[in-house]
């Protein structure tokens, strides 16, 4: 199975750690797992270039759509993959996201048995 | 004898969860929407992944009542403070 690099952008404390163990389930994915949108460019303008990104939606003061877009103007980061995450499902909503730019949308509650494959799933169909 | 592999997260969880529920109560009674819309919105996402579906489901109607620009009524966050105080492992 291919390695992936994976940050994991989200403000919940509890989604963060339920989302490391479920990711590290498989042995591939390699996390680094931050609290803010903010705290994820400090990341990537220090030079962390992930394979993809999985990105909270809601999220205080810089949200995930707003991290998207500062994060494209990042060279290197202009066709990183990201999924969104969020608890809001309306179909609308997420039209909006892949609107956006998101390669894909995982719904909150997810399954931890299966967030990994989900993800992968979601990169590999891109 | 199995291992729950979730049991200490969902330890945390419930005792998270507890400590907001008493800061979504404050923050109703004070009429601090943006505090409990965003409690709310978490637990929508988060209770289900632990096995507490009936508690998230009570935090969705809360977030979707938000999210169609309408305020929660007293009963709904009445509801899911109960919800949250009856939480167990």
């Amino acid at each position: 199975m291919n390695e992936i690099a994976l940050l994991h952008v989200d403000d919940e404390d509890d989604i963060r750690e339920v989302a490391a163990y479920a990711l590290e389930l498989d042995a591939a994915i390699q996390l680094t797992s931050v609290a803010s949108g903010g705290a994820a460019l400090e990341q990537l303008e220090a030079g962390y270039r992930p394979d993809a990104i999985l990105l909270d939606v809601m999220m205080p003061g810089l949200d995930g759509p707003g991290t998207l877009e500062r994060l494209r103007t990042i060279s290197g980061l202009e066709s990183t993959p990201v999924v969104f995450m969020t608890a809001r499902v309306q179909a609308d909503e997420r039209q909006r996201y892949l609107n956006l730019g998101a390669v894909g949308v995982i719904t909150k509650p997810f399954d931890p048995l299966s967030l990994a494959s989900e993800l992968r799933s979601l990169l590999a169909a891109r | 004898m199995s291992v729950d592999p979730l049991g200490a997260l969902r330890a945390r969880f419930i005792e998270r969860t507890r400590q907001d529920g008493d800061a979504l109560e404050t923050a109703f009674r004070s009429g601090d929407d943006a505090v409990v819309e965003h409690l709310a919105h978490n637990l929508a996402g988060a209770a289900g992944v632990f096995g507490f579906g009936d508690l998230g489901d009570a935090a969705r109607a809360i977030d979707d009542a938000y999210a169609a620009g309408e305020r929660p009524s007293s009963e709904a966050v009445t509801d899911l403070r109960q919800r949250i105080l009856d939480l167990q492992a």
